[in-house]
């Protein structure tokens, strides 16, 4: 692994302006949509963005894929700062990094057949001559993700779910690229099927050397995939740390709450937990977020400071950053108010 | 069998003579048409719902969960469905036996559902109050005077802050849970003795999921009732239900209190769906067990057990004969010829 | 794949391939023809109908090989007969062979009109609908003007402009329609834009100029297609509208709208034939058109989801006898 990683994104900033009225048309205000996100992601690694709707990690992850124009910030890939990359030169970076899609009927051409879906890449990145090779490679990426070769001719009204998620997949492996990112990729899959899908992801990861930026709403599924995780809320990042850190010692209250929230499969462990009752009300509205720290609102240890002054990422330990004075080193708060980490 | 449906007080008490089951579901069957095509949604059901019981109904999509809990309601647009078989009886008395009329005293009043999707389950064109007050007017459940008074305390029972205001908001001016949570307001209105959640949190995030779920646990234990709560996610059901029924093609395989069912799982699907499950206190990038092949096509089943063609533990029989769901101890019952030990 | 031989190795793969509907056939064409059939039998009549129209026009020359200008003077207002079967016209022109050779010219002139109609229509459709932004407030506001204007007006001051002539009455009528019908093509781009594989194709680096005819065009094929079959009808009414009034193809050229208001008109009493063959003819054409056009749009369009029309009270039957059974149920 090189000093480098291979992506790097600072401060990155998107907002969305909302249309004013007719006499007024810049009064709209705008979406923050993402507001000042800092991480990096190094070469075969997985990074996990998770958070609930609003958190602006969709938003992030279309960001880096220079899918939506950028408002502030930085972002570099392999050292080279492809914020304001357009038109031309931001082909050869499409080939570079690719997208695995939420939705598995939606992201397939319904009327392209899967050998076109797959091989769009190749043709459009002029990766392959001759219809010989390129048939061949199409069918070796097909295996790659468990498809039978004789499935090429199909269209994708012909397969499950899980299929065309693995085709999806397949098409995104075609060019090659360095990063890939995943949006929620399992989330409208069932159970059962997810669990295949998340093991060939695991699996590709693991002979291709392929760097994921994981996308997801659900921590259980993160867990099993991940490295290292980032917890973001409205904008912000709140929480960063290696997978088995922030899973037995989450020290921002949002992600103790999180956690807390999710259910365990398994009656017995659940008897032992508490659901966090501190945890109430919704998240608010990325129009009109709160002053100072975004989480104050619903945070029980939320005090005067925290109102009005937003929390910057600080390092507690190594690789382990929290947004929250709670941990600042110069905070009034006194040690024992750091809650207890969940069993 | 018919009983008069006695006059009875807000609080629907019970019919006096009855045995525990609130609920008891036999050999249902739904089927939907189309064309030459029939879809066996619902194939032989039956279970039982004690007296303030949570039932949670597990399984994926096409498991036909969603249409059992329809059924017992008969919210089946027919065509082109139909229910085919079966018989639901409700304290007694069976649900599909009984006339539209019949059916709608019952709807709303003494069972109430809930459904995923908030935005469109409530009218957007008409205030809380005029939703809350419907259910109320319908089963002429409460006096006109007292229906403000009662709006308000339901919105309370749900924790809607500042009810006051939010009465007369429509619809869209609320977020996802607190829509959610009038939904429930709604499904409460009459004390109904029975509450059918289908898939209630789905749609919500995480943190919201967890505040409707509890709000729901303690609304039931505070009001006596029974919950089906119909689900895909096993982590939930861990949490809050009493029984559980996992479903399959149509059918429920395995039954069992959830101590039963977690612990000691004894049909292969069951094993598979847990075994598949991610969960936060797995050890670090965890190794999933998936359960191989495709969910199954209802139009088209294979003879037999319909899990055989993904079950690693089929032998000829489970290929030829369908088995019956049957008790390997006591309450706890599988459909399955196989002994799967543990 | 990884090499172990466990479980989850293989689990990974899907071992079957997908249950293929037997609706999909090896030939998708034979498949819906016979859906037609069984669902919109009065498409299928109306298709028949094209493509006798169709089949007329192009073996015109076998069938009527006298064309249709044979003047007989001698033969002149004869009624239908077994020598002339639709009688024959002022200058004993056999009317028949008028009309076979007026299907002629009805079918090119009306799918080369409808043709270069629906090409405009989808190149602005297509353009104004994906590109959006200013692009296509402009093009909507120049196709907003040209809907204002009734067609007859400026069919008359584009014929009288380009004078009279087949090829006149092509273009004209192809950019009448062609500018119109781009609204439609234009709303269906704008539902498909939003899907997520146009998304997946931007990101993956592909052109525009793929985008658009790769993956825009295939995906709104259909009501093109449909559009088509519309636009058709409605351009042989309008050419023999044209030529009813005398701005469209001049005579001796036998189109039907002539033939109807110029002879059929003059000699109404004397020879009704003259009027009646034309119109009738017409009027079966267009009808066919009509009926297969909208069953071609009835059974291209998605299906509604959740096709139940029924009301929400299941209805119950039972295949055995409904016993009368004690209250609470039987143990299980």
């Amino acid at each position: 692994m090189s000093d480098t990683p291979l992506l790097e994104v600072r401060n990155l900033k998107v907002h969305f302006k909302l249309p004013g009225t007719l006499l007024r048309p810049k009064s709209g205000g705008s979406v923050k949509a993402v507001d000042g996100v800092s991480f990096h992601l190094n070469r075969g690694e997985t990074l996990g963005l998770v958070g609930e709707s609003g958190c602006g990690k969709s938003t992030t992850g279309m960001a880096v894929l220079r899918m939506t124009p950028v408002s502030g910030g930085e972002i570099h890939l392999e050292g080279e700062d492809i914020t304001h990359l357009n038109g031309r030169a931001l082909r050869p970076l499409r080939r570079r990094m690719q997208m695995i899609y939420q939705d598995p009927f939606g992201a397939l051409d319904p009327r392209m057949r899967v050998l076109d879906i797959i091989g769009e890449p190749l043709k459009v990145h002029k990766l392959v001559t001759g219809r010989k090779a390129y048939h061949q490679e199409v069918l070796r990426l097909m295996d790659l993700v468990g498809l039978l070769p004789d499935m090429c001719e199909r269209y994708p009204h012909e397969f499950s779910g899980g299929q065309r998620q693995r085709i999806g997949i397949a098409r995104a492996l075609a060019a090659q690229p360095d990063v890939i990112i995943c949006d929620e990729p399992v989330s409208a899959l069932d159970v059962s099927i997810q669990a295949q899908i998340i093991n060939l992801l695991k699996d590709l990861q693991e002979e291709l050397g392929l760097t994921y930026l994981f996308v997801a709403h659900d921590l259980a599924v993160v867990r099993h995939i991940c490295d290292r995780v980032m917890v973001m809320y409205l904008g912000h990042v709140v929480e960063v740390a290696d997978s088995e850190t922030l899973y037995t010692n989450p020290q921002h209250p949002y992600t103790q709450a999180l956690l807390s929230a999710i259910p365990i499969p398994d009656p017995r462990a659940e008897s032992r937990r508490e659901v966090d009752p501190s945890i109430e009300g919704e998240v608010p509205s990325p129009v009109n977020p709160p002053s100072g720290c975004p989480f104050h609102p619903r945070c029980k240890h939320a005090t005067d400071v925290c109102k009005q002054v937003a929390p910057t990422l600080q390092d507690t330990e190594d690789g382990h950053g929290v947004s929250c004075h709670l941990y600042e080193p110069q905070s009034e708060a006194e040690p024992s108010t750091r809650v207890a980490s969940m069993a | 069998m018919s009983e008069a449906i006695a006059n009875q007080p807000l609080g629907n008490a019970s019919a006096p003579g009855t045995t525990s089951s609130l609920l008891q579901v036999d050999s249902l069957r739904t089927v939907f048409r189309q064309g030459r095509r029939e879809v066996k949604a619902v194939d032989g059901v039956s279970f039982s719902v004690a007296r303030g019981e949570t039932l949670a109904i597990v399984g994926e999509s096409g498991s036909g969960k969603s249409v059992t809990a329809m059924s017992l309601l008969r919210l089946i647009p027919s065509p082109p469905g139909e229910i085919i078989d079966g018989d639901v009886f409700f304290d007694g008395r069976n649900l599909l036996d009984m006339t539209e009329d019949e059916l709608r005293d019952i709807r709303g009043n003494e069972i109430a559902m809930i459904f995923q999707e908030p935005m469109t389950s409530l009218n957007p064109v008409l205030t809380v109050r005029q939703q809350l007050a419907e259910p109320m007017r319908v089963h002429h459940k409460v006096k006109e005077e007292d229906i403000e008074a009662r709006c308000l305390d339901l919105l309370r029972q749900v924790r809607i802050p500042d009810p006051e205001t939010r009465l007369d908001a429509y619809p869209h001016q609320f977020s996802g849970g607190m829509r959610q949570r009038v939904m429930i307001a709604m499904a409460l209105a009459c004390e109904p003795r029975l509450l059918i959640a289908d898939e209630p949190t789905t749609a919500l995030d995480v943190t919201v999921q967890a505040q409707i779920l509890e709000l729901l646990k303690d609304l039931t234990r505070q009001h006596g009732s029974s919950m089906i709560l119909i689900t895909h996610d096993l982590g939930v059901v861990a949490r809050y239900a009493d029984r559980i029924n996992v479903m399959y093609a149509g059918r429920v395989v395995e039954s069992g209190t959830a101590l039963e069912i977690f612990e000691q799982p004894r049909h292969p699907y069951t094993l598979g769906l847990i075994n598949s499950m991610p969960r936060l206190d797995a050890s670090e990038k965890a190794r999933l067990i998936p359960i191989e092949g495709q969910p199954p096509d209802l139009g088209n089943l294979p003879p037999g057990c319909p899990f055989s063609p993904r079950c690693p533990f089929a032998v000829d029989q489970c290929r030829r004969e369908d088995p019956p769901l049957e008790p390997y101890q006591g309450q706890h019952l599988k459909a399955c010829w196989v002994n799967v030990d543990e | 794949m990884t090499t172990e031989t466990t479980p989850a190795a293989v689990t990974t793969r899907a071992t079957t391939t997908p249950p293929l509907r037997e609706r999909l056939g090896d030939n998708k064409v034979l498949g819906f023809i016979g859906r037609l059939i069984k669902q919109r039998p009065m498409g299928a009549f109306g298709a028949a109908i094209c493509i006798l129209l169709l089949l007329t026009g192009i073996f015109a020359d076998v069938i009527a090989p006298e064309g249709y200008n044979h003047i007989n003077p001698i033969d002149r207002l004869k009624p239908p007969s077994a020598e002339y079967w639709l009688g024959t016209d002022q200058l004993g022109r056999d009317l028949f062979a008028r009309i076979v050779h007026g299907a002629q010219l009805s079918v090119i002139v009306a799918f080369a009109a409808t043709t270069l109609s629906i090409v405009i229509s989808a190149v602005i459709g297509i353009t104004s609908g994906y590109f959006g932004g200013r692009f296509d407030m402009a093009s909507q506001r120049v196709v907003d003007g040209w809907m204002c204007f009734p067609d007859l007006i400026i069919l008359i001051v584009a014929v009288s402009v380009l004078g009279p002539g087949t090829w006149q009455v092509i273009l004209i009528l192809g950019l009448l329609f062609g500018i119109s019908g781009s609204r439609i093509v234009r709303s269906s781009v704008l539902s498909v834009k939003q899907n997520i594989y146009i998304h997946a194709a931007q990101s993956m680096g592909a052109s525009t100029l793929r985008i658009l005819v790769m993956h825009i065009l295939p995906n709104v094929m259909a009501p093109i297609i449909v559009l088509f079959t519309t636009r058709l009808a409605a351009v042989i009414l309008a050419e023999s509208g044209l030529s009813f009034l005398g701005l469209g193809i001049p005579p001796p050229a036998p189109s039907w709208g002539g033939m109807l208001s110029l002879d059929g008109r003059s000699y109404m009493f004397q020879a009704p034939w003259l009027a009646i063959v034309p119109g009738v003819a017409l009027t079966i054409a267009v009808f066919g058109i009509n009926m297969f056009g909208d069953a071609l749009r009835d059974m291209l369009d998605p299906r509604m989801k959740g096709a139940g029309s029924g009301r929400y009270v299941a209805a119950v039957r039972r295949d055995r006898p409904s016993s009368m059974r004690p209250a609470g149920g039987k143990a299980q």
